[in-house]
Parts: structure tokens; C-alpha cells; sequence
């Protein structure tokens, strides 16, 4: 298979295939997840739960008091991610194809150094996964593995800019290849939390609002 | 015939004040090959197309150069116009083809343009080539 | 025209001068980018040859790419290659037609047998035994096989007969294919484009002619000296590139201030091709200095790549079908398994079972 045979599938088929499975994987998970519910409680309700519960899908995003530093390669990688995938104008045209609006996007120069920061972050974060021996011990494949999904595309798509590696029509083709793979395994690996946080969080806090404590 | 020119069009921008450090860089080489011609009398010539520049540095290189004395301009399968510089030993040689687009730009360094002098083959020749015409008016005059 | 006389001894009984020959020289060894030191070399090399057969095949094509070459009302600095060789077959521009112009070619081959060059240009159609273009009453696939026995060295020229080109584009219903899927045992030149430039295709000529090889090719058989950078790589709007000025419609202020074309659908950076430096029409312009995005008529597949007008980074295919057929499979998948998991705990609390760590660690 040429280069540009295997780009035009990746920008076909391989999409195609992604997407499904993306969607048929979070429909499927959500609806395992959720559909099962819960017995009503039938205790005395001390407040009503869904104050806390919506208040806590946003407070969980602030760290605790005296957490700040730890949270920095977390936060470095979550914001410069998602920056890079909205503001990078290339992605902004194929959001707009696809859906059929776009948004501003942000310079190149400025989507470069985020993706080197970002990249930083994540080999950070590795680094104290494999370091810290607590960490070492709770570490999974599954862990590892997301950790491979995520980077991948940052480091594929910032060596096809810069035209390193591998020439270009096969590098453009392997970045979009490496976010299929992402898109196919987010589903069914931890990565899934980019959709269920929402209403874990809010579990959490409606359950603790019901109960009068704190969450 | 209608040309190219002629068809009316607003230029917004066409990066004419558009200098980079490239044209001091092939101005360094320049003076560097002109010593080599001083030194050893080794002609050596720059192919401007191959140069990455930018609209402003064009300008900025051959500003630089001035003209000099001579100019000479060769019909061969087109024209090309040879412009002497201010800078002895610097030559702009241009080749157009015949509707006075560029076919090639040389900047050479060397005592002559290498395309000006006669050829040995073509020399070898020309006295023949004179004698016929010689006896062909000695022919004609003879009729007279 | 005398076979074995040299170029240079043609030219001057042509009445060309020996400058026009430098100028040519000079001319031939910017456009190939070879450092002017080597214009001696070409003159000398060109000078002495001695003018080799070429046949030209046209197979399933457009006659653009001869039309690309021979386009000019005067004789052009370019034309004075087509000096260097003996053209001894072209079926649109020789003189000669039908029987009398595939005798002149029969003579060619065996006269010059192993020596010659086989230019073609054009797809060679396979299906239901490449009847679909014949010559003479014989097929292409028949005639390719033949006249390449003989050659020293093939050129494709055009992106027909180097990938296929139009003929090859889905749904191929000739089952178009390129030389080079035929031909395995010779060496091949790939000289795309949809046409190629012309003096691409005359510096190709020339190099073989200069220094009696091929000169060095990528992956995709192509020159390097020509198509070793892409159009992005070189192409003068950069600059608006990575600046993020982009044109968005073809009449738009952007479009005016000359900004780039990647919005619109422009292929510079998948595309390989002599178009920004060498340019067309002897360098007046290329497409995208005349506002038109890049169509990567130069790579395989160009036709098949998804619409000229939309960005590289979008889909080719459409994705809002497949990604409605997953949402209704997944809600039924996934409301069914957690209503079977719905069961299996209700089974368990019935049949008072235990809960054990396993059940808690979840998935």
C-alpha cells in the first residue's frame, strides 16, 4: 500500500470505523452503566441532592487546599490537550465539515508550544507512575496503555508539522491512524471518563447533599 | 496580443519590501568568489533561481551591485541581456526566450561572460566564411 | 535528419549557433538545479551524443501531456532536446498514418533494439482483454509488451500511464492500470502530473541523454530533481501558512491579499511536484499564485482523494450515516446488557447471595 493509499483510507474507512465504534462503545457503556439505577432510597432526605450535585461537577475541578502542586501535570495536560485539538485550525476545519460549524482558531506558533508542554506533562506523568513505587504497585495495563492513546497523536501530529520522521503523506496518515485508535479504545479502557465524569461527579455530590455532609 | 500585463489588476501586496539576511549572505559569497577569481583567475557563476529568496532581497542584491559599463545584449534563440555591474569582475546575466519570459538568471563571476567570446569551432570557420563573401564582391565588381 | 551525426554537428547544420547550444545548456542545468560548474559538462556530453531512437506510445489518454510539451508557436530553447533525439514514433505528431507510420516503428525498434526509449503516455486498460483501447488493431497491453522488450529505459509520462491517472479513478470500469504494473523488467521513469510541466519532462530527457542514466528516483519512481519537494515545502505563501492567514472563499479579502489556500482544499503538502519553484507557461505562474488551491495532480489516486475544495484534514467519506447506525445499535446494545445485569442482581438478591470484592472492582 502506497503512502497516499493508506492516508486516503485512514481519511475514509478508518474514520468511518472509528466513529462507529466511538459512538456504538459510549451509547453501549452509558446505557450499561446507568440502566441497571439504583433502589430508591427511602431514608429522610436532609437537603435536596441536586444543588450539590451539579455544584460538584464543577468543584471537583479545583483541587484542595495544598494539592495545587500536584494537580500542575494533570491540569498542563487536560487544558493543553483539549487546546490543541479545538484551536489547532487544520482540526477546526475538520470539526467544521463534519458538523457543520467551526470557531476561531489560535497560531500555529502558540499550538506548538502547547504541545510540547503538554507532551512534557504526560512524560511526567509517567515518570512518577513508574517512579513513585505506590503508584508502580496500582498501576495496570489498562493505565499504560491509555497513557500510549493520548500521546500518540501529540507526538505523531508535532512530527508531521515539522516534517520529522517519516515523509509526510505517511506521517499525516500514521497521526490519523493513532486518533482512530484512540477514538476505537476510549470506550472500553479508563479514557471513558472523559464522558462519565459528569455523572459520577454529580453522584457523588447528590448523594452527599442528600445526607447533609460535604462532597 | 493580448498580454499578461495588460489585464487590469489591483496588486495588495507583493512583498517588494520584503528583505531577509539572504541577500548580505549571497553578497558575502559574491565578494568570496572574487577573490578566488583575483587569486587564481577561476570563474565560478550563481544560479539565482536556486537562491530561496524573497521579492526584496532580489532588489536589494542587484541595488548593491549598481551597473556597470557594459552592456551587451545576444540574439540566440531569444535574447539574453548581459549587464556589467558596478563591481568589476560581477556580471547579471539574464536568458529570455522569445516572449521575454525568464528562462534562466546567472550572476557570474568572472573576467568575461563565458557566452560573449567567439568559439574556437566557429573560428575555425570564419576565415572561409569571409573569403567566400570576398570573392562573391570581387565578382560583382568585376561585372560592374 | 542523419542518426549518427552529433548534436552538435545537427545544431550547426541547422544554423543554430553555438551560443543558442550554451544557452540551451545553461538554461537545462538551472531548471534540473545543478550547480552551474556542470554546464561544461552537459555541453560537452550533449554535444557528442549521438541522437538515440525514441518511440513514443499513446495509450488511454488525453493527448494533454504532448499537448503540455509541444505547446508553443516559435521553436522554443525547450524544443532544441527534441533535437538531440530521433522521434521516430508519435502517432499525433508524426507525418505519417496507419500502416506506413507502424512500419516506421517496427524499423525503429529493430534498427536501434535495445538501445532505444520508450516514452509513454496514458493508462493500459486490462479488462476483458484491454480491448478497450487498441492501436492498429492491437491492444495496448499487447503493444507495451512488445516495444518494451526492446527499450533500454521507459518513461511515463503524465500521471495516466505512471499511477493509472482518469482512466484508473473509481469506479476504473476499463480496469485502467499503469506501466509500471505491466512492465517489471525494465527501468521505469515516473514523470507525473496531469500534465507534467514540460520542462520537466525535457530535463528528464536531458539528464538521460547527459549522463546516460536514470537519474535518482523516490518511492514512487519519480525524479528527484524535480519532484523531491512537495508544494507546500516550497510554496511563496508560507509565510500566511503559518501565520494562520487563510483564505476562506475564492473572492474573499483574504483570497485578494493572496493568503493561503488550505481552506480550500489546497493539496501542497501531500503533493510532490516542480510547481512553486519551476513553475508553468516558463514561469509565469502555477495554480496556486493564481488563487486556485493545489490538486495534487502529480500523486496516485489525486481523483479519489476526497473533493479538490475541501481541506486536507477533513474525511473523504461520509461519517453522519455510520455514526447514526452506532448510536441506535449501541442504546440497544447497551440498554439490553444493562437490563440483563439489572436481572442478574435482582437473581442474586433473591438467592441471597454474597457480596464478594470481585463484584466491587467493577470493570
Amino acid at each position: 500500500m502506497t503512502s497516499m493509499e493508506l492516508l486516503l483510507w485512514a481519511r475514509g474507512p478508518g474514520l468511518q470505523i472509528a466513529t462507529a465504534v466511538l459512538l456504538l462503545g459510549l451509547v453501549f457503556r452509558l446505557l450499561e452503566i446507568y440502566t441497571p439505577g439504583r433502589k430508591p432510597d427511602l431514608s429522610e432526605a436532609r437537603a435536596s441532592g441536586m444543588g450539590p450535585g451539579v455544584r460538584t461537577i464543577f468543584s471537583r475541578s479545583v483541587p484542595l487546599k495544598g494539592m495545587w502542586t500536584k494537580e500542575i501535570s494533570g491540569y498542563t495536560f487536560h487544558i493543553g490537550f483539549l487546546v490543541v485539538l479545538l484551536f489547532f485550525v487544520p482540526h477546526i476545519l475538520l470539526f467544521k465539515d463534519t458538523f457543520g460549524f467551526g470557531w476561531p482558531g489560535i497560531s500555529n506558533s502558540m499550538i506548538d508550544f502547547i504541545t510540547v508542554l503538554t507532551l512534557a506533562a504526560l512524560a511526567y506523568t509517567l515518570f512518577t507512575r513508574i517512579t513513585d513505587p505506590v503508584r508502580r504497585f496500582l498501576s495496570t495495563f489498562g493505565d499504560y496503555l491509555a497513557l500510549l492513546l493520548t500521546a500518540l497523536p501529540l507526538i505523531t501530529g508535532y512530527m508531521a508539522f515539522h516534517r520529522l520522521g517519516l515523509p509526510y503523506t505517511q506521517m499525516l496518515a500514521i497521526h490519523i491512524l493513532s486518533v482512530e485508535a484512540l477514538m476505537i479504545f476510549l470506550p472500553f479502557t479508563k479514557l471513558v471518563h472523559a464522558v462519565t465524569i459528569l455523572g459520577s461527579r454529580w453522584y457523588n455530590g447528590a448523594i452527599s447533599g442528600r445526607k447533609g455532609v460535604q462532597s | 496580443m493580448n498580454r499578461l500585463d495588460d489585464i487590469a489588476v489591483t496588486v495588495e501586496y507583493d512583498g517588494k519590501d520584503h528583505v531577509s539576511g539572504q541577500s548580505l549572505a549571497v553578497l558575502s559569497e559574491i565578494a568570496n568568489l572574487l577573490e578566488n577569481l583575483a587569486r587564481t583567475g577561476e570563474s565560478s557563476s550563481i544560479d539565482v533561481r536556486s537562491l530561496p529568496l524573497f521579492p526584496g532581497d532580489y532588489a536589494a542584491i542587484r541595488e548593491t551591485l549598481g551597473t556597470g559599463e557594459v552592456s551587451a545584449r545576444i540574439n540566440a534563440l531569444g535574447p539574453t541581456q548581459i549587464q556589467e555591474t558596478a563591481i568589476p569582475g560581477v556580471w547579471w546575466v539574464t536568458h529570455f526566450n522569445d516572449n521575454e519570459e525568464t528562462l534562466a538568471e546567472f550572476i557570474e563571476i568572472t573576467v568575461v561572460p563565458e557566452i560573449i567570446p567567439a568559439s574556437m569551432d566557429d573560428l575555425a570557420t570564419a576565415r572561409e566564411q569571409l573569403q567566400s563573401l570576398i570573392r562573391e564582391r570581387q565578382q560583382s565588381d568585376h561585372s560592374l | 535528419m542523419r542518426k549518427d551525426e552529433t548534436l552538435a554537428e545537427h545544431l550547426q547544420r541547422q544554423g543554430i549557433s553555438r551560443r543558442s547550444f550554451l544557452k540551451f545548456c545553461a538554461t537545462t542545468a538551472s531548471l534540473m538545479a545543478l550547480p552551474p560548474t556542470m554546464v561544461p559538462t552537459i555541453a560537452k556530453a550533449l554535444g557528442n551524443v549521438r541522437r538515440p531512437s525514441v518511440i513514443w506510445l499513446s495509450f488511454q489518454e488525453c493527448t494533454g501531456c504532448t499537448e503540455s510539451l509541444t505547446r508553443s508557436h516559435t521553436p522554443t530553447i525547450e524544443s532544441l532536446i527534441f533535437n538531440a533525439i530521433s522521434l521516430d514514433y508519435h502517432h499525433t505528431l508524426m507525418a505519417a498514418s496507419g500502416t506506413a507510420a507502424e512500419h516506421a516503428r517496427e524499423t525503429a525498434m529493430k534498427e536501434s533494439y535495445g538501445k532505444y526509449l520508450l516514452i509513454v503516455d496514458g493508462s493500459i486498460p486490462l479488462k476483458d482483454n484491454g480491448l478497450y483501447s487498441t492501436i492498429a488493431g492491437r491492444t495496448n497491453l499487447d503493444m507495451l509488451q512488445e516495444v518494451a522488450k526492446g527499450a533500454a529505459a521507459i518513461v511515463s509520462v503524465g500521471t495516466c500511464a505512471a499511477f493509472g491517472g482518469i482512466p484508473h479513478a473509481n469506479p476504473n470500469p476499463t480496469g485502467a492500470v499503469p506501466v509500471s504494473e505491466i512492465i517489471k523488467d525494465k527501468p521505469i521513469i515516473n514523470v507525473s502530473g496531469c500534465p507534467p510541466i514540460p520542462v520537466v519532462i525535457t530535463g528528464v530527457l536531458t539528464h538521460y541523454l547527459t549522463f546516460g542514466t536514470i537519474p535518482e528516483l523516490d518511492s514512487l519512481g519519480r525524479p528527484l530533481a524535480f519532484f523531491g519537494d512537495s508544494i507546500h515545502d516550497r510554496c511563496y505563501r508560507r509565510p500566511f501558512y503559518d501565520q494562520g492567514k487563510f483564505a476562506k472563499t475564492f473572492d474573499d479579502e483574504g483570497a485578494r491579499s493572496g493568503w493561503c489556500l488550505y481552506e480550500l482544499g489546497c493539496k501542497g503538502p501531500t503533493t510532490h511536484n516542480a510547481c512553486a519553484t519551476v513553475k508553468w507557461n516558463n514561469g509565469t505562474s502555477f495554480p496556486i499564485e493564481s488563487g486556485h488551491p493545489c490538486l495534487g495532480c502529480s500523486e496516485p489516486d489525486f481523483w479519489d482523494a476526497g473533493s479538490f475544495y475541501k481541506p486536507l484534514s477533513t474525511s473523504t467519506a461520509s461519517v453522519g450515516q455510520w455514526a447514526g447506525a452506532a448510536v441506535v445499535a449501541g442504546a440497544v446494545a447497551g440498554a439490553a446488557y444493562g437490563l440483563y445485569n439489572k436481572k442478574k442482581q435482582s437473581d442474586a438478591v433473591k438467592s441471597h447471595e454474597k457480596l464478594t470484592v470481585k463484584d466491587l472492582e467493577g470493570s
